[in-house]
Formats: C-alpha cells, sequence, structure tokens
C-alpha cells in the first residue's frame, strides 16, 4: 500500500518528464484507481500493453528520483518549514515576562530556527552565505 | 450495472489522500460517484483508513467489486477476512 502513495507522488513531480502514454496510463492507475483490464478498454490497448507501460514508466520514476533525489529532498524540505512554523508560533506565544525572564532560551531556539534554514538553504539553493 | 469500490485521489500536489467511492464502473473518471464510505491517507504517520464498515459490508452484499487497493483497506479495517 506505501507504494499506491510513493508512485502517486514521484508521478507529482516527474510526471511531466514521462511519455505522454506512459504519465496517462500512471495516472489511470495510481490516481484513478482503474484496473488494467479497465484502462485497456478505455485506452484501446491490450491489457499487456497496458502493463508494460507502467512497469516502464515506474521504472523511469524511479530512475530520475535516484539522480534527482527530489522524494527525499521534498520531504525534508517539509519536514523543516513544519518545524520552524512550530518554533515560531511557540516564540510568538510567549509572555513579556518569559522574555524579560529567559532570553537566552529565545536566542538558543531563534539560533535553532537559523540553523534550520541555514540546513534547507544548503539543500536547495547550494550553500548560503554563512557571516552573520 | 457493475458497481465497483475504488479509491479517489483528493489532496493536492505531493500530498495525496484518497476517499474510498462506491461508483459505477462505466464512470470512473468523471468524478460522479454513489455514495462515499471513507478515506485513506497514506502520507500521515501513521498512515489513517477510515472505513465505515456497515456501508462497505453493505455494498459488497449488493455485489459491490472492490479493486485490489480498495480489497487491501477492506481487510485492514476488518470489513473482510
Amino acid at each position: 500500500m506505501e507504494k499506491l502513495a510513493e508512485v502517486a507522488i514521484l508521478l507529482d513531480l516527474y510526471g511531466e518528464l514521462l511519455t505522454s502514454k506512459q504519465r496517462d496510463v500512471l495516472d489511470l492507475y495510481y490516481n484513478h484507481d482503474l484496473s488494467l483490464a479497465e484502462i485497456a478498454e478505455a485506452r484501446n490497448i491490450s491489457r499487456q500493453g497496458v502493463h508494460d507501460l507502467i512497469k516502464r514508466g515506474e521504472r523511469s520514476l524511479y530512475k530520475l528520483d535516484k539522480k534527482l533525489n527530489y522524494y527525499t529532498k521534498w520531504s525534508e524540505l517539509e519536514r523543516g518549514i513544519e518545524s520552524i512554523l512550530e518554533e515560531l508560533e511557540y516564540i510568538s506565544r510567549l509572555s513579556d515576562d518569559d522574555f524579560a525572564d529567559s532570553p537566552d532560551s529565545i536566542r538558543r531556539r531563534l539560533l535553532d530556527i537559523r540553523q534550520k534554514l541555514l540546513t534547507l538553504g544548503d539543500t536547495w539553493i547550494g550553500r548560503l552565505n554563512d557571516g552573520i | 450495472m457493475a458497481v465497483k469500490i475504488r479509491l479517489k485521489r483528493m489532496g493536492a500536489k505531493k500530498a495525496p489522500h484518497y476517499r474510498v467511492v462506491v461508483a459505477d464502473s462505466r464512470s470512473p473518471r468523471d468524478g460522479r460517484f454513489i455514495e462515499e464510505i471513507g478515506y485513506y491517507n497514506p502520507v500521515a504517520k501513521p498512515e489513517e483508513i477510515k472505513i465505515d464498515v456497515e456501508k462497505a459490508k453493505n455494498w459488497l452484499s449488493k455485489g459491490a467489486q472492490p479493486t485490489d487497493t480498495a480489497r487491501a483497506l477492506l481487510k485492514k479495517s476488518g470489513v473482510i477476512q
């Protein structure tokens, strides 16, 4: 079952790089949950033909991901942004007293956010200027 | 009229989730479906599966055919053995 989501996401990422036939058939199979027989009937090709298109398309998707690695990078970006947002929301909810009593802990949190942004920047746009 | 139980993808790019729907086998892509009986989010950790067991059993008893993926979800949620 994990494969369903995996291929669906790879198709979102790299679908445009496949042939239009492969993309169409993979879309019907993974996003519309049609069976091989249903796709064969809808597109007027043999069941074996559908099967081959799907297998070849999947192989291309995995090959592209091995080279470009967007699946992993994208997940890291998503997790990174989520954790930065959580940190920022936490800080924004602190009271004036919290700011007055523990400025160091807040500074640590801000530096931690900075580090996370630098890490994401490294992955996505090359090394960022670290000279603050 | 053949009736199928299948997944229907919703959700944004790169964040797929699915409705489990009962639909006429002849109109698989136009979005029309007879009834929604649950949902499946494979991206959530842990993954979320919610199936209305009564509705699912009712449709199965009327001869609705689940696709392979729908069948796997029905199994996981204990509708079929």
